[in-house]
């Protein structure tokens, strides 16, 4: 059976010097294997949850951090930050600021070499880690001369070289072009099909987490407010919207048409939709695509 | 600027292990303060030094391009010890209330290449060696590869701060900011609207970085692997007891001889 | 109103950041440009405000050539924002920030105490004391200060490089409902994004930049409707149209598919 990856419990935070907690009673368990998408408005504290599952809260970045929080069985305020090393791994949102060497391989090396791991282990992972994103290839690489999308997959590469149990995204596609955000999405998805990590996403892109979440969480003022599968959480008409997050255009048009008067289910993908919508309504099947 | 300074290139000095090249630098300074009040003595480590930016490929253009822009600084040089050297030697010409003497113009130029060499040296170091190398070279010699490594990271900061500043000065230019109007006190204020944003952009980077960093493991291990180590070669001791001789020569001619 | 007419600009060492480009923005005009990274749109948007100067053809805001008109005179008509407030951001009060630019070029003070109050007013600021910091706003709030102050000098065209980024759905709509007030007002807004959501409601006409060439250009229902062409330069078609064209039905958004739904089965 082994450990939850994540267990938090009633765990409030804040950074040094601030009054108020950024996070509020929060509990939250999260099972192996599971995609969790975090959503909610600027500000709501998403950030600073991942940084406090990552252990960067309080023992990196000075501050106050109060309840449970376990990670890999590992009570993280008990026993610091040594003690998780490399089983959390985590992506930031600015591709610029994560490729520090000249270099695609200097780079996944990188955080490996920082654990003292043997050189031969090393070569290995780094070889795994291009492997499974695709960058075969980019080995002699500048990461500065990369495009976004790119920038961000080498980043995912760097912390994967770490062999992470959990793999946390901090809106990783927020300042990409849609070229480069499929490639980071299809990536994600990549890796949850091939692997067993623990993935963990802050992400607006709704649609897609809809596709692959298991559970969607939606944070306000520091709160967990709504929390369930994505079918759950949308289905819950405007209440979403209250928060500052967008659902997914699909299922907005079951709002429209249910604030006009039709009492239709709310669908949440893109194939759901059109199985609702010309099941309900007789709609010509000429134009299937 | 001097981390983001290394080019990719197979040339001698690329080739070369870093504790040696580093040797070579100190070296340099070390013939070049032994013999700073004696220009004379001191050109040949500036023929060195000059030869070597050719040696690591960054060509001789960008060295006279160094020097041009350095120009001012000779001049400011010679002027300066000209002048405090001209009750001394024999005296060669006089230009207003500037006295000229030969002692003036050696100690000149010697104080002139104690600043220029070491800086090209410097320069040549960065350009050529990886800077994995050069904080693999540091743990070598007992520095910690923390304080190595942030000081590499850091510098690497400075070509993002450098295309910050460009946008910053344009997007402040359009405000109507203008650079070059009034006295000096005023202009020195004018630079706040580009220099804020620049430090507050600075500071968020850093953060972010030292975040990244932190969950990459920085400083996890006491001695950190590295996957890509330089090897010591031949070429490398040759190099090194090259240079021990011919600036070491030197160092023992500027000061006894 | 502002005319750009064979545009070409390449950077020192660089590829055509933008090349042989012909286009007219008329007043009260809401328009979007899209493209991937690279595409050459922020470098559009400098060629506009006059901060890079065209290599070939020219660029007229109004009568003034950017050519020959400095910088800080076309930008009384043309305000550029940045994607990140944090670079234009450095007074101690908000106030002082919005007053910059009408400082700089030499306003009376009791002319940009007015000007100030109506363009904090009108970027939903006008509730915040004038001598609050700009550190202690959110960002979201930064970046309508930012506007803010680039509306001060009441240009003509808005351009947005990226508004969206950092910012959450409310925010965002928040941001474009003051555009919007700012369109109906007679002034246009350029929007640099790539959230389609937002575009198909709010824009009326979107531009399609590639390697510096506009490839597209026309009215946003014509241009984000047109799956097919989106698919093939790598857009994400807005899941409403896709929905939409398998239903058989021409709708971009959700509002609009469900009116359209409604229509055909009443």
């Amino acid at each position: 059976m082994g450990a939850l990856p994540v267990e938090l419990e009633n765990v409030y935070a804040k950074y040094a010097g601030s009054e108020d907690w950024i996070i509020e009673d929060v509990t939250l368990k999260v099972d192996r294997g599971e995609m969790v998408v975090i959503m909610g408005p600027s500000g709501c504290g998403k950030s600073t949850l991942i940084n406090v599952i990552g252990g960067l809260i309080p023992h990196i970045v000075a501050g106050v951090v109060k309840g449970k929080v376990k990670v890999e069985g590992i009570d993280i305020l008990k026993e610091g930050y040594r003690a998780i090393v490399g089983k959390v791994g985590i992506v930031y949102q600015n591709p610029e600021i994560q490729v520090i060497t000249r270099s695609v391989s200097e780079e996944l090396a990188m955080a490996p070499e920082n654990l003292g791991l043997p050189r031969d282990e090393i070569i290995e992972r780094v070889n795994w880690a291009l492997e499974i994103l695709g960058l075969r290839g980019y080995e002699k690489r500048d990461p500065q001369t990369l495009s976004g999308g790119e920038k961000q997959l080498v980043a995912i590469a760097s912390v994967l070289t770490m062999q992470p149990r959990i793999l946390m995204l901090d809106e990783p596609t927020s300042m990409l072009d849609h070229e480069g955000t499929k490639m980071v999405l299809n990536a994600i998805n990549n890796l949850r099909e091939n692997t067993e990590m623990t993935v963990i996403v802050v992400e607006h892109r709704v649609e897609w987490a809809v596709e692959v979440a298991d559970k969607i969480i939606v944070m306000d003022q520091g709160r967990i407010v709504l929390e369930g599968s994505p079918a759950e959480v949308f289905s819950r008409g405007e209440e979403v919207k209250k928060f500052g997050v967008r659902p997914p255009s699909v299922s907005e048009v079951a709002y429209e048409l249910r604030a006009r008067g039709l009492d239709i289910p709310v669908p949440v993908r893109l194939s759901e939709a059109y199985k609702v919508l010309s099941e309900v309504f007789s709609v010509d099947r000429i134009k299937e695509r | 600027m001097l981390a983001g300074l290394y080019r990719e290139g197979d040339t001698v000095f690329h080739r070369l292990d870093p504790r040696p090249k580093l040797a070579w630098t100190l070296l340099v300074l070390a013939a070049s303060m032994a013999t700073q009040f004696n220009g004379l003595k001191s050109f040949p480590v500036f023929v060195s030094v000059v030869l070597s930016l050719a040696l690591a490929g960054i060509g001789v253009k960008i060295a006279f391009l160094l020097i041009f822009n350095a120009s001012i600084f000779l001049l400011v040089t010679l002027l300066i010890w000209v002048s405090m050297y001209s009750g001394a030697g024999v005296v060669l010409a006089k230009l207003g209330w500037l006295t000229i003497t030969d002692v003036g113009l050696l100690v000149a130029l010697g104080k002139f290449f104690l600043i220029m060499n070491p800086v090209i040296a410097f320069v040549v170091f960065f350009a050529s060696t990886k800077p994995s190398h050069i904080i693999w070279a540091f743990q070598k010699i007992g520095v910690p590869y923390k304080l190595a490594f942030s000081f590499v990271v850091a510098l690497g900061l400075l070509p993002s701060i450098i295309k910050n500043a460009g946008d910053v000065i344009d997007v402040q230019k359009a405000r109507g900011l203008a650079l070059d109007r009034g006295n000096i006190f005023e202009r020195i204020r004018r630079y706040a609207p580009i220099l804020i944003p620049l430090i507050s952009r600075m500071m968020s980077d850093v953060w972010d970085l030292s975040m990244v960093l932190a969950s990459r493991g920085f400083g996890y291990a006491k001695k950190r692997t590295f996957v890509d180590t330089p090897s010591w070669g031949r070429l490398d001791t040759l190099f090194l007891l090259l240079s021990i001789a011919f600036y070491g020569g030197i160092a023992v001619w500027g000061l006894y001889l | 109103m502002i005319e750009l007419k064979n545009v070409s600009f390449t950077y020192p060492n660089g590829p055509r950041a933008v090349d042989n480009v012909s286009l007219s923005i008329d007043r009260g005009e809401f328009v979007a440009l899209i493209g991937h990274s690279g595409a050459g749109k922020t470098t559009l948007a400098k060629l506009i405000v006059g901060l890079l100067k065209p290599e070939a053809g020219w660029v007229k805001v109004g009568d003034l050539d950017t050519k020959t008109t400095p910088v800080s005179k076309i930008a009384e008509h043309v305000g550029y924002v940045f994607q990140n407030p944090d670079l234009m951001i450095f007074s101690a009060t908000i106030y002082n920030e919005v007053a910059f630019a009408l400082r700089n070029r030499g306003y009376r003070e009791n002319e940009i105490k007015k000007r100030v109050v109506q363009a904090l007013k009108e970027v939903d600021l006008g509730h915040k004391p004038l001598d609050t910091p700009p550190y202690m706003l959110s960002f979201g709030e930064k970046h309508r200060l930012a506007i803010a102050s680039v509306l001060a000098t009441e240009p003509d065209l808005l351009i947005l490089d990226e508004p969206t980024t950092g910012l959450d759905y409310a925010r965002c709509l928040k941001l474009m409902e003051i555009c919007e007030r700012l369109v109906k007002k007679g002034k246009s807004v350029l929007i640099i994004t790539h959230d389609f959501g937002l575009i198909a409601e709010y824009a009326d006409r979107v531009l399609v930049m590639k390697k510096g060439r506009i490839i597209r250009d026309g009215a946003t229902k014509e241009v984000l409707g047109d799956i097919e062409f989106l698919e093939k330069e790598g857009f994400m078609p807005l899941q409403s149209t896709l929905l939409a064209r398998k239903l058989g039905l021409k709708a971009l958004t959700p509002r609009e598919l469900a009116s359209a739904i409604l229509e055909r089965n009443p």
